[in-house]
């Protein structure tokens, strides 16, 4: 494989992100099977997390090495794509997601520049305590989630929201701009927003309302 | 709640002023986008810096969003899979966004609207900093 990419001119891919522990871990054994298995059995739970973090640690390291990169000139960051977070309590959360999370940030974004991001478009507000323990500098949280209730946590965190991705997608003229005046407010003394939907951007989302948004951004977004 | 947190009154207001705006000019929101997007790239170094201009703008649409704009039925698997048949939509959906969105002025550092090559993912960490320019190949 790595001789086929090489004669095409592509480089060795390198793993900097993946879906998050607990969107991993219930995609291979089920949502109520995961909490199930860390209530009743949470030693056979911390296995299966820990082997989760092992073989992301593993590919990292042989993708790495494969690309020609020593663990000092390896380019740092990562990110996790976590949406069924939301699913655990937090003291379920914290035992079994924040352990891959603090494992995979302390390898790969050891400095506070780099990049520790995640995404989860989800409710899962009662999660951030948890990833304030891991000072993500990059956040793209769902749409029950306010400015400042992100930033209470997460001081230093790149908030990428938060415009309803279904505001969007609808071309809520009205919504869209009253929503960003809404994230400019709350972001305004301590800045650090990237307005962004709070979520993906789906299919239905037309280009004037992109332009809408660039519009509000000009006239009520300057700081 | 976010999504329930009320507006304000002045916020109505203004919301509503700019949409009349917008529909005084056949529905394009009033913009100068030459300023946009020269702000746009000093904010999105750094959305933190004391020195940016404005918010940076994430909510830039992908691949995801060529269907609905061109009126024509969603097909992932084919947009994913039949180069083709993608080249001619992110061709068709970027004439548009140069019309819409674009530095008329053309500068390399202006993006048009992204269509990304792997439009159905779900996997959002795509609200970048530093969103790439638009390619007519679509490739980002």
């Amino acid at each position: 494989m790595k001789e086929r990419l090489l004669s095409q001119g592509i480089r060795c891919p390198l793993y900097r992100g993946q879906r998050g522990p607990i969107t991993f871990a219930t995609s291979i054994y089920g949502v109520e099977n995961l909490v199930s298995l860390i209530i009743e059995n949470p030693d056979l739970a911390a296995r299966f997390r820990d082997a989760i973090l092992r073989t992301m640690l593993e590919i990292a390291r042989v993708l790495d090495e494969e690309a020609g990169y020593t663990p000092e000139t390896a380019p740092r960051g990562f990110g996790f794509a976590d949406d069924n977070c939301c699913l655990l309590r937090p003291d379920m959360y914290e035992f079994f997601g924040y352990p891959v999370l603090k494992g995979m940030f302390d390898r790969y974004s050891p400095a506070p520049e780099d990049l520790r991001h995640q995404h989860s478009d989800s409710a899962m507000g009662h999660h951030l305590p948890t990833l304030a323990k891991v000072h993500l500098n990059s956040a793209n949280f769902g749409p029950t989630l306010t400015v400042s209730e992100i930033r209470e946590h997460l001081p230093r965190a790149v908030i990428a929201g938060q415009l309803a991705p279904f505001t969007y997608c609808r071309n809520e003229e009205e919504n869209i701009v009253l929503e960003f005046l809404r994230d400019f407010d709350m972001a305004r003394q301590h800045r650090g927003l990237l307005f962004a939907t709070a979520g993906s951007v789906n299919n239905g989302t037309r280009l004037t309302s992109m332009r809408l948004a660039m519009a509000a951004i000009q006239r009520f977004g300057r700081y | 709640m976010s999504v329930h947190v009320p507006h304000r009154p002045e916020h109505l207001a203004m919301a509503r002023q700019l949409l009349a705006e917008t529909r005084a000019h056949d529905g394009l929101a009033p913009v100068d986008l030459e300023q946009f997007w020269a702000d746009q790239e000093i904010a999105t170094r750094d959305p933190f810096g004391p020195d940016i201009p404005q918010v940076p703008l994430g909510a830039i649409l992908t691949g995801e969003c060529v269907y609905d704009e061109l009126g024509i039925e969603e097909d992932c698997r084919r947009y994913e899979e039949d180069a083709g048949w993608r080249l001619e939509l992110n061709i068709a959906f970027n004439d548009l966004a140069e019309r819409i969105t674009a530095n008329p002025g053309g500068s390399s550092n202006a993006p048009t609207t992204r269509t990304n090559s792997q439009p159905c993912s779900t996997e959002s960490t795509r609200a970048t900093f530093a969103p790439s320019s638009s390619r007519k190949d679509g490739t980002t």
